[in-house]
């Protein structure tokens, strides 16, 4: 089993005609939803999922053939916000503003809702406090996607993957309880 | 074989050694505590993981209404997706916050936005029974339908969603609720269905997508269901999702879920006529009471319970023991430890 994926985006398969054509609708149908649940829980935003999933499949559309697709899919996807993530700070800062300033309209919750919100808040900070590849790692897996695709999608060795999976999934339930307990997790890396 | 490493053993749990080397990893840690016990730790680590990341499923759509998505315009407008409709509804939402906190504040009312006037900020007053101001509508809805997964073509979710959110939210309101709210609410609850909003930079047909989405929550409906009859903690189907993928590592049978006694079992068996047993959500083992409708209605403290084997628990109440044994068909048994008094029990359907 070769170590290093020997595809990129983009570049024709020495596989040749095995591999099939770009069908944007078959893809779109089977690769759609877990896209933007991956993305979802990358970014915490449901609206700036859905429109990185599209520039995705926009670009999948430009190929003429992918290798491994669902490898290819997600490793654009995941580029797509790493590169965005960088210069997009300041907007997302806003949106936080104006989200928290929706929120002190609301009536009080039914306590199940406003506990799901401040899960959903305590996993998003544990999950910053991961380095981005094991947080994308991570969040690959959860989606399903095998040693195989995840090692392709973030440039990997195969064998790396179970020790990448193996400190993430520690790093991010340590965290969590941390957090949960009303203490101050500690990160291995800056946030990036 | 030398111990494990972290890497092989998750590797392993995980299906991605090849058969081989699953075997032999498999038979080192049938007869090696440690690694049986570095085993143990990594399945309640993937456990745990699955748990925390299907909690970030519960994300607002965004702050303001949403609409199709306008061609790229690299004005503030756009970068802020706003539109003048959003900006004016977000305006109306910061002058109803304003008045608000002006107000008395131990009625947090919330205004429709057509009705906002700083004077007067009472006026929704009346309507506490159904408190859904376009604001609240807008920043749920999303939520409300991703806890949905169930295949239902763009209309119906929000219907489902309703029935699925607890009574006194009413997260999506019947028709005449919104009549009071500001015009663009009613065609902005449309646009929340589910199906992905139409790109013009994509130029994917709207039906096509919500065709497509359809199919896909279809397929995965499908895959979930079987996992999900297994068991639900929790107060969604988000909730029970997450529950849900702590079964993936778990053997096929497992005596986590919900159980009703079918005897009085007075003063022998001290748990209530429905209780569960689950997990919450950093992998602690905990009982649960159930409602009459078999949802969780709290914790029962001084309770824990391990798993013995896949179908049958330790159940450690504060005075006694009880041993609880599946069986097929959904039946199951409560015993106390001494053998002494046994209860048959039903496992039900645990509901959110």
């Amino acid at each position: 089993m070769r170590s290093k994926p020997c595809f990129e985006p983009g570049r024709r398969s020495r596989l040749g005609p095995i591999v099939s054509h770009v069908d944007l609708d078959r893809l779109f149908r089977e690769y759609h939803q877990p896209l933007v649940r991956y993305l979802t829980r990358r970014l915490g935003d449901r609206d700036w999922a859905e429109e990185v999933t599209q520039e995705t499949f926009l670009r999948a559309a430009r190929q003429e053939q992918i290798v491994s697709e669902r490898s290819w899919l997600f490793a654009v996807a995941t580029n797509l916000v790493r590169d965005e993530a960088r210069k997009d700070a300041r907007r997302r800062r806003r949106l936080e503003l104006l989200r928290e300033q929706s929120k002190a309209d609301e009536i009080v919750e039914p306590e199940s809702s406003a506990e799901r919100a401040e899960e959903a808040a305590m996993a998003r900070r544990a999950l910053e406090l991961l380095a981005e590849r094991d947080r994308e790692a991570l969040l690959m897996r959860e989606e399903g996607l095998d040693y195989t695709e995840i090692a392709a999608a973030l440039n990997l060795s195969v064998g790396s993957v179970g020790t990448t999976l193996a400190r993430a999934r520690r790093r991010l339930v340590e965290a969590y309880e941390s957090l949960q307990s009303g203490g101050v997790a500690r990160g291995s890396h800056a946030a990036s | 074989m030398q111990h494990l490493e972290e890497g092989t053993i998750h590797a392993w749990l995980d299906g991605a050694l090849p058969p081989s080397e699953a075997e032999a990893v498999e038979a080192h840690v049938a007869q090696c505590a440690e690694c049986a016990a570095l085993v143990a730790e990594a399945r309640g680590l993937i456990a745990g993981t699955s748990r925390i990341v299907s909690s970030l499923d519960h994300v607002p759509a965004g702050v303001v209404p949403k609409q199709p998505v306008q061609p790229s315009q690299s004005s503030l407008w756009h970068s802020l997706r706003l539109t003048p409709a959003r900006a004016s509804i977000a305006a109306l939402i910061l002058v109803g916050v304003a008045s608000m906190f002006t107000a008395r504040r131990g009625q947090l009312q919330i205004p429709s936005a057509s009705s906002i006037r700083p004077d007067t900020p009472a006026i929704a007053a009346p309507t506490v029974s159904a408190p859904t101001p376009p604001p609240n509508v807008v920043a749920r809805p999303e939520t409300a339908v991703t806890t949905e997964r169930a295949p239902q073509p763009p209309g119906a979710p929000r219907r489902k969603a309703a029935e699925l959110a607890k009574p006194t939210a009413p997260v999506i309101p019947p028709p005449p609720a919104p009549a009071t709210a500001s015009a663009p609410a009613p065609t902005e609850m449309r646009a929340i269905a589910p199906a992905p909003e139409p790109s013009a930079v994509a130029g994917l047909a709207a039906s096509k997508v919500a065709e497509a989405a359809a199919t896909a929550d279809s397929a995965r409906a499908r895959r979930d269901s079987t996992m999900a009859q297994r068991n639900f903690a929790g107060a969604s189907a988000a909730a029970a999702q997450r529950v849900m993928r702590q079964t993936l590592d778990l053997p096929v049978s497992s005596p986590q879920g919900c159980y009703r006694l079918l005897t009085d079992s007075a003063g022998a068996i001290a748990l209530p006529e429905r209780f569960a047993l689950q997990r919450d959500s950093v992998g602690r083992n905990v009982v649960l009471r159930l409602s009459p409708e078999s949802r969780p209605a709290g914790t029962l403290d001084g309770f824990a319970w391990s798993q013995t084997s896949p179908t049958a628990a330790r159940l450690t109440a504060p005075t006694t023991q009880l041993l609880l044994t599946t069986a097929e068909s959904g039946r199951a048994r409560l015993e106390t430890v001494n053998r002494k008094a046994e209860v048959p029990l039903q496992r039900i359907p645990c509901r959110p």
